[in-house]
């Protein structure tokens, strides 16, 4: 009787200590956090998008646009402008990022590639 | 002792369950939290993609104008034909992070202003809106976006004003008076070539600097026809013009005949 009282006991702890494991709210957690950011940067990248304007994105040299996203980018906030495949050599991208995203723009003269991040404090 | 165990058990029982209650109740909240900053990433980047969307495929419909004005040149009594043949249009479509979207421009010629029109596709400034004098286009634009298998869903039609900034006013007054002038000049001495060539080469001067005045540059010449008649050409061009893919040189040609 003691022995099935034990076993019992055991099971329902086993069972209940599963369930916490199982439940962890972390992962939602940062899940949310990981879209805030994503929202973070889709927002910095529309500002940006409006503070140069697609005409010179579609019209000026490699500098002015990287000189454009060094502008743009500070401490936590970083940006790349990608034109035909080449990227600001200068701007380079953290290994770990809190969140990254990049926006296609189909330019008529070419393929320009935005590319934000929000690097980790 | 077996009541000392007994109330141990049911005390841990009561923890264990009280934990895993919590845990769930956070759990939820969490969940609650986490769908609800995926729809507003979702949302935030559908916006995004609208105005992307919207300024691109105006560049598009911009790069065509641009495109043909710069292969076609106007003729100076066709002018407003010229212009009101114009139309363009472009779509793109495909998906972004999930999100399926479709997006159509098309454009033509904006009836005339009477003054600057101001536009909240400030994504393409300074091409946004209307400007006095320049070619003025009205472009419709629609979009439609779906994200989220369904859930968050954007779709617009807008209308916007667009300017290639030629100068139309300028080209058709130039036209005119260039040929005015030349047609008098050319007029005075019918059938004596030495003459003509002495009047339209007093003429050509003004017209050439009231022509740079304005931003063009002006060639003009002439020759004898049949019985007397003669014919002459001019031709502006109003050169780098500073479009939203790049600058380009729009012509504009006028004839005349002294018969």
């Amino acid at each position: 009787m003691q022995l099935i009282d034990i076993a019992v006991g055991s099971g329902y702890a086993a069972l209940c200590l599963s369930l916490i494991v199982l439940m962890n709210p972390v992962a939602p957690r940062e899940a949310a956090v990981e879209a805030g950011a994503q929202s973070v940067l889709d927002s910095a990248i529309s500002s940006y998008l409006q503070h140069v304007g697609l005409p010179f994105l579609a019209t000026s040299s490699d500098a002015a646009i990287c000189a454009s996203a060094a502008g743009a980018s500070n401490a936590t906030l970083g940006f790349d402008v990608i034109v035909q495949g080449e990227g600001c050599g200068s701007v380079v991208a953290p290994s770990s990022p809190l969140a990254s995203s990049s926006l296609t723009l189909d330019l008529p003269s070419r393929p320009v590639v935005i590319e934000a991040w929000l690097a980790r404090r | 002792m077996a009541r000392k165990a007994v109330a141990a058990t049911l005390a841990s029982v009561v923890l264990l369950t009280v934990l895993v209650v919590a845990d769930a109740t956070v759990m939820s909240a969490q969940d609650n939290l986490a769908s609800s900053a995926q729809t507003s990433h979702l949302e935030s980047r559908e916006l995004l993609l609208e105005v992307s969307l919207a300024g691109g495929v105006s560049l598009q419909v911009l790069a065509q104008v641009q495109g043909y004005l710069s292969a076609n040149p106007a003729e100076c009594d066709s002018l407003p034909r010229y212009l009101g043949s114009i139309s363009a249009s472009s779509g793109s479509s495909g998906e972004d992070s999930g999100i399926a979207y479709t997006a159509n421009a098309t454009a033509g010629e904006a009836p005339s202003l009477q003054a600057p029109e101001s536009d909240n596709l400030t994504i393409l400034a300074p091409f946004a809106g209307g400007v006095r004098g320049a070619l003025d286009l009205r472009e419709a634009f629609s979009v439609k976006e779906v994200g989220g298998g369904g859930s968050v869903s954007l779709e617009r039609e807008e209308t916007h004003t667009l300017n290639v900034p030629i100068e139309v006013d300028s080209a058709s007054s130039l036209c005119a008076s260039a040929l005015d002038s030349l047609g008098a000049a050319l007029s005075r001495s019918p059938c004596n070539a030495t003459l003509e060539q002495a009047a339209f080469d007093s003429a050509l001067p003004g017209l050439v600097a009231d022509a740079a005045a304005l931003r063009f540059t002006l060639t003009a010449g002439w020759g004898s026809g049949a019985a007397c008649s003669t014919t002459y050409w001019v031709t502006l061009v109003e050169p780098g013009v500073a479009g939203a893919t790049g600058s380009f040189d729009w012509t504009v040609r006028g004839f005349g005949t002294v018969a």
